[in-house]
């Protein structure tokens, strides 16, 4: 008999699980378990779900695995890893192999719920427009993809840095991003002078819905300065995101190796 | 006592003054008997050719008496056996002792036996043809010397009873002498030989005792107490006897030589002990994370589900942040644990600083703090993790400024290439901070020690420690308290197989 679920979860230990479940259950969400990544393959074939929620190390098949299975023959599940063994290269990694996005442990209420909305919206969105380059092609035809200056680089699919010719590295997020959160209720921003590596938290959007969104630093370096402006017109990341839209300007320390990372776009 | 080196010296010294001693002698008292044995010769034929020349004139004229009486006195004198005269046919004619008068020597006997060895008398005789040794029963050795008388013109002319003029030889003198004084001198000479040996060997046995005891044996039994306190683990110890020979070479090679392993042990210690905390750090970082989720999502669950009672509210809270307390704690032990092997590029150490500087720079001036660099110029680029080595100099440069009170301060970065057995890349970076106590010294780079209370992770140190390990390089401190700290980084530019040392001077002061 097949079911129709909201969050499949992958994960081998059982207080996770009930965390989700805790979470996402008074939320509306209908949740499905499994201990390890065979099991996770029988119900994917069994059921349907919208999402995938996988703990990174996992007994024999890894997360990562995963990720390349789901790829292939389910396409339109985003996954989002837990990373337990806080390993920020592998988290990165994850990102490049195609993962939605990544929540460590230990996480909270508002995280979760962010996260798990954000692709929930993310698969209705993608009913009407679809990926990311089509919808760059729509905002920016005048784009010349020879001008390096002008590329963007992305961590995973929403998170995107631009550099500048003086050395900076903007940051910020994409559109489908912006319509997937839905009200800005606050950004944290980092402080100015703080050095940050990648794959660490840079900024956090709070929403109306009290949940959290972890922007994650799309490279390591030290912030010089954070675009308030955003805060205060909340439709700038909305429209602009890609432009004016950005949220946090930074120095890279570690640029050439830590583009590897990154997807161009 | 078999076994020691002095008793080993002793007895081949001995033997071989012994046998020295003996070949020497051997050949010193053979040469010595022979001289003398020739002198006794040379004064047997003197003393024989004076008989015959003392009794010629009294033979010539036949005056028999007379040569009796020459026999008698001459052969009466202490040392001499016999005197006799026989005449060609062996018939004594003269002797002191009577009784042989007028016997026969047999003529084969050893004082014939030269000239008649062919039957056929010789009749000209060197002295050592005409002398002979022999032992006589009584055990003492003799010397025996013939002496052929000559038929002269003035015998066979005598009137007395002619002998013929063909007759060459008219009979022998035989004068025997004792070879007593002779044995009794070699004998003597022997004696103090053997005693001058034996003095020779106890002298040099002493010599080579005391010499042997002073030179070797003191040194050696240092040595091996030495040996036995390093073997059972206190790698401090140092020998304090030098002595500018071989075994002072020694001691110093082993003085080196416990101090470097001394140091190998403290960087396997280090490097053991950052090892299994990095290991315990991310086991137990693993095994927290998964309740800690648990703690949190249930807490945070919870905070959004209260119906406005504050205090729960407030308590809940504490839970919360507490708990993404020990989130960023284990957070951190993570990023300890995961020390990565580095990444290896060619580098420019100075870029790598400059880059470092500016991002520290703005902290560092709001608190007064000035930045002096002294970097060498076209420094060779060599294979290190850039990375790591900006990371080695955040760390540093934070560290110094944290040792600077708010009154302001300096740091002082120098850079410069060094050749000695080879090439590598020297770093110092100094600060006027506020020192590190002595006995904190050794502490330093332990993870998880700090001084700065709750700010601080107590990793900055060790991070660096553990990056220097991987570069095969060294890092020492040198700190005086109220002075400043001076940290002094080594960096091989070639890339080898040794590892870190870490040196600690100011323990050793």
């Amino acid at each position: 008999m097949s079911f129709h679920y909201d969050v499949l979860v992958i994960e081998d230990e059982k207080v996770v699980i009930d965390s989700v479940k805790k979470i996402l259950i008074p939320e509306g969400f209908t949740v499905d378990e499994t201990f390890d990544v065979e099991s996770a393959l029988l119900n994917l074939k069994k059921n349907k779900y919208k999402l995938i929620l996988t703990d990174l190390m996992l007994p024999k098949i890894s997360g990562l695995k995963l990720i390349e299975i789901v790829n292939e023959k389910y396409p339109d599940i985003p996954i989002i890893m837990i990373t337990g063994y806080a390993t920020l290269e592998i988290a990165v990694q994850s990102l490049k192999l195609g993962a939605f996005d990544f929540i460590p442990k230990p996480f909270a209420f508002a995280e979760l719920l962010g996260v798990v909305h954000r692709a929930i919206k993310l698969v209705e969105v993608r009913k009407s427009s679809d990926s990311i380059a089509e919808f760059r092609k729509q905002s920016h035809p005048q784009h010349h993809i020879d001008n390096k200056s002008e590329h963007y680089y992305f961590l995973g699919k929403h998170i995107w840095t631009k550099l500048d010719q003086n050395g900076s590295a903007k940051v910020g997020v994409d559109e489908t991003f912006s319509k997937t959160i839905g009200e800005i209720h606050q950004i944290d921003f980092p402080s100015v002078n703080e050095i940050i590596s990648q794959g660490n938290p840079l900024a956090r959007i709070y929403t109306n819905e009290n949940f959290m969104h972890t922007i994650w630093a799309p490279l390591s370096g030290k912030v010089i300065e954070n675009n308030q402006e955003v805060e205060k017109v909340n439709t700038l990341i909305d429209k602009n995101s890609l432009f004016h839209g950005w949220l946090v300007c930074m120095i890279p320390t570690n640029l050439e190796e830590e583009l590897q990372n990154l997807i161009l776009c | 006592m078999k076994n020691k080196i002095s008793f080993k010296l002793i007895l081949a010294v001995g033997v071989m003054t012994i046998s020295i001693i003996s070949i020497f002698s051997f050949f010193m008292i053979k040469n010595q008997t022979q001289a003398l044995i020739t002198q006794v010769k040379h004064s047997a034929n003197q003393l024989s050719e004076t008989i015959k020349s003392s009794t010629k004139y009294d033979m010539l004229l036949n005056q028999r008496e007379r040569v009796h009486r020459i026999i008698d006195t001459i052969g009466n004198q202490e040392g001499i056996e016999k005197v006799r005269i026989f005449n060609k046919e062996g018939e004594v004619i003269y002797s002191p002792n009577k009784s042989e008068i007028g016997s026969f020597v047999d003529k084969k006997a050893e004082a014939c036996f030269v000239c008649h060895v062919a039957d056929q008398p010789l009749e000209k005789l060197t002295i050592p043809e005409r002398t002979r040794v022999f032992e006589v029963k009584s055990g003492s050795k003799n010397l025996g010397i013939i002496n052929p008388i000559y038929n002269e013109a003035s015998c066979s002319q005598a009137e007395c009873h002619a002998h013929e003029v063909s007759q060459k030889v008219l009979g022998v003198l035989d004068v025997t002498m004792s070879l007593d004084d002779v044995e009794r001198q070699v004998r003597s000479n022997r004696m103090e030989l053997i005693f001058f040996t034996l003095i020779s060997i106890i002298t040099v046995s002493l010599i080579l005792w005391i010499l042997v005891k002073k030179v070797v044996g003191t040194p050696v039994s240092e040595l091996v107490k030495a040996t036995n306190i390093v073997a059972t683990g206190d790698l401090d110890y140092r020998i304090k006897i030098f002595k500018k020979d071989e075994l002072g070479h020694l001691g110093r090679s082993f003085n080196q030589m416990t101090q470097k392993l001394a140091e190998a042990n403290k960087q396997i210690v280090q490097s053991n002990k950052l090892a299994s905390l990095g290991r315990l750090a991310a086991g137990v970082a693993h095994e927290i994370n998964n309740p800690l989720t648990g703690i949190l999502t249930y807490s945070t669950y919870l905070l959004n589900h209260l119906d406005n009672n504050q205090e729960t509210k407030e308590d809940i809270e504490v839970i919360v942040r507490e708990t993404r307390r020990c989130g960023e704690i284990v957070k951190r032990l993570l990023e300890f644990a995961r020390q990565s092997p580095p990444h290896k590029t060619f580098v420019d150490i100075n870029n790598i600083l400059n880059r470092a500087i500016s991002i520290v720079n703005n902290q560092l001036s709001i608190r007064n703090i000035s930045v002096h660099k002294n970097l060498e110029e076209n420094l060779p680029e060599f294979k290190a993790d850039a990375n790591q080595l900006h990371q080695i100099f955040i760390n540093l440069l934070l560290n110094a400024a944290d040792a600077i009170d708010s009154q302001g301060g300096e740091i002082s970065i120098s850079i410069k290439l060094v050749k000695k057995v080879e090439e590598f890349i020297e770093i110092k970076v100094s600060d006027t901070g506020c020192g590190i106590p002595h006995k904190n010294i050794s502490k330093i780079f332990d993870p998880f020690y700090t001084t700065k209370g709750h700010k601080g992770t107590g990793l900055g140190l060790a991070v660096v420690w553990g990056i220097i390990e991987q570069h095969n390089g060294t890092i020492s401190v040198e700190s005086e308290v109220g002075k400043g700290t001076v940290f002094t980084i080594h960096l091989p530019i070639e890339e080898k197989e040794t590892s870190a040392i870490i040196t600690e001077k100011n323990i050793r002061k």
